[in-house]
């Protein structure tokens, strides 16, 4: 139904397979993860590095990972687009190898998780140098977003004010801080919300009426979770088709450059 | 045989028109209600009053709400199955509204809302007169389960407390259900429901056990169609686990034929 599926949140990589819990897919390679993208009927799917737990890869520095999308991404070029994952904590390293994801391995925008990697959106001398970097190089970052105390959405405004040029997703579209991910999309024009995995059908659809589906994202969380259940709930919502083909493909197409089908340019707002 | 262990239907869907959160269908009237089940393949749902949201439909305690769902189970007795809704917080009226609801109306379980109606699962003076009528009545409690406080934890007491009583969690403990999990794991007789839960609901089935797992879909404030979707689509469970899943658990757990 709609133009294109693009799946604005997908992990893959080598260092899953740290991953004690169980996994719906196996997503270690581009080539496992297309796989599960075509099951789900995906087109395309933003990808970066899963958290890092630990384990047999030794990778804490997202090293091994941001070259494991760079390499999915130049094998399936018409299936990926790569963000860089880095931890902020790394200073100058982390800005180094998210330049070196930008202009070596031509990723297309940065993940960042504050609770995970521990850090505050607003500490400026971290994140303020790689914000920076999107704004130049014209690309997104995309948050982990929900659980106190790091990463509440109002922690997001100071960014969003500092970098108006830059898009940023809020993922999760907050978790059990959605209702204020949502004051933070309609407030700033930068602000998108994505409906990662935990998102409950009756959230979906609270974002798109208050932030509009301009706004809203869908990604599924792949592996962690089925992405066809994701793009079911968003089928399922009394909302109307063209509203549903902007979320599930068409924002996340404009916000990455991502080129449409013929037939689906026309809709593009 | 698809039932949904998790509906809510009646005069207080009006009143939720101004919230965040909105009804996706028209479940005012059983007749709503069921076309959504017929549309979706649901045979039967068990049936509570949404919670009161304030409105032009006056009804904190879900007395009349009570009693809609009463006639409108008459109405319908094969396809709805009642289930009361009080508010603790009632004291010795919520008591008799249980009683006349497990009674007179004939309901087969109770539904409890500690975040909503703001009480602590384990308030020995105002929860547990309730739980003793339902124990008594051998009917099933499912409680709401979100934020606090009606986080898993505070049903893991509940349980062990009240061993012959069947607990069923909501929405596997929101999005604690690793929390739901482990607790379930310890308390035989807590039950997890589905709806609005995301995340590898198999390997939790597998775990915990897929005679613990009840198939509900949250109508109308969340998708039926993904929710069903969302058991239906998995391959690491049999047709045989999605039966007790989607079912075979839920005429267990309330008695029905």
């Amino acid at each position: 139904m709609a133009d294109i599926v693009v799946d604005s949140h997908v992990h893959l990589g080598p260092t899953l397979q740290n991953h004690s819990s169980p996994l719906e897919f196996d997503a270690v390679t581009g080539k496992a993860t297309v796989a599960a993208l075509d099951e789900a009927g995906i087109d395309v799917g933003i990808a970066f590095a899963p958290l890092y737990e630990g384990g047999k890869f030794d990778d804490a520095d997202y090293k091994l990972a941001n070259y494991a999308i760079a390499q999915a991404c130049a094998e399936f070029p018409d299936r990926f687009v790569g963000y860089a994952r880095v931890n902020p904590n790394r200073r100058k390293a982390a800005i180094d190898e998210y330049k070196h994801c930008l202009d070596d391995y031509k990723l297309r925008g940065l993940m960042l998780h504050p609770d995970w990697e521990s850090f505050y959106p607003t500490n400026q001398s971290l994140l303020w140098p790689l914000a920076e970097l999107c704004a130049e190089y014209k690309v997104p970052m995309t948050f982990h977003v929900g659980y106190y105390p790091k990463c509440q959405p109002m922690l997001f405004i100071p960014l969003a004010e500092a970098f108006p040029t830059v898009p940023i997703y809020l993922k999760h579209i907050g978790y059990e801080y959605w209702r204020d991910a949502v004051i933070m999309a309609t407030r700033y024009e930068n602000v998108y919300l994505e409906t990662a995995g935990a998102s409950t059908s009756g959230e979906i659809l609270a974002a798109i009426r208050w932030a509009g589906a301009n706004k809203v994202c869908y990604g599924s969380d792949l592996p962690y979770c089925l992405p066809a259940v994701v793009i079911k709930k968003i089928e399922s919502l009394p909302i109307p088709d063209e509203d549903k083909a902007l979320v599930l493909g068409l924002n996340s197409a404009r916000l990455n450059n991502i080129p449409l089908r013929k037939a689906a340019k026309a809709v593009v707002r | 045989m698809i039932i949904d262990a998790y509906a809510q239907m009646g005069p207080g869907i009006a009143n939720h028109a101004s919230q965040l959160i909105i009804p996706m269908h028209d479940t005012s009237t059983p007749e709503g209600l069921i076309a959504i089940m017929d549309r979706i393949g649901i045979d039967r749902s068990i049936v509570f009053a949404p919670k009161w949201v304030g409105g032009r439909f006056v009804d904190p305690d879900y007395v009349q709400s009570n009693r809609y769902v009463a006639d409108a189970v008459k109405q319908h007795p094969k396809r709805l199955v009642g289930c009361a809704r009080v508010n603790p917080n009632y004291g010795a009226d919520a008591v008799k509204e249980l009683e006349r609801c497990l009674g007179e109306y004939g309901f087969k379980g109770v539904m409890l809302d500690p975040e909503w109606e703001n009480f602590h699962p384990g308030d020995t003076a105002l929860v547990y007169p309730l739980l003793e009528i339902a124990r008594a009545k051998k009917a099933p409690v499912v409680f709401h389960s979100w934020y606090a406080p009606s986080e898993p934890a505070l049903f893991w007491k509940v349980a062990t407390d009240f061993p012959d009583l069947q607990i069923v969690i909501a929405h596997m403990g929101g999005r604690l259900t690793v929390d739901a999990a482990l607790i379930a794991e310890r308390a035989p007789n807590l039950n997890l429901e589905t709806s609005d839960h995301m995340y590898r609901l198999g390997p939790f089935a597998k775990r915990l056990g897929v005679r613990r797992i009840l198939f509900g879909t949250n109508t109308p404030f969340a998708a039926p169609e993904a929710e069903l979707y969302k058991v239906t689509v998995r391959k690491d469970l049999t047709s045989e686990e999605k039966d007790l899943i989607l079912g075979g658990n839920a005429a267990r757990l309330y008695g029905l034929g």
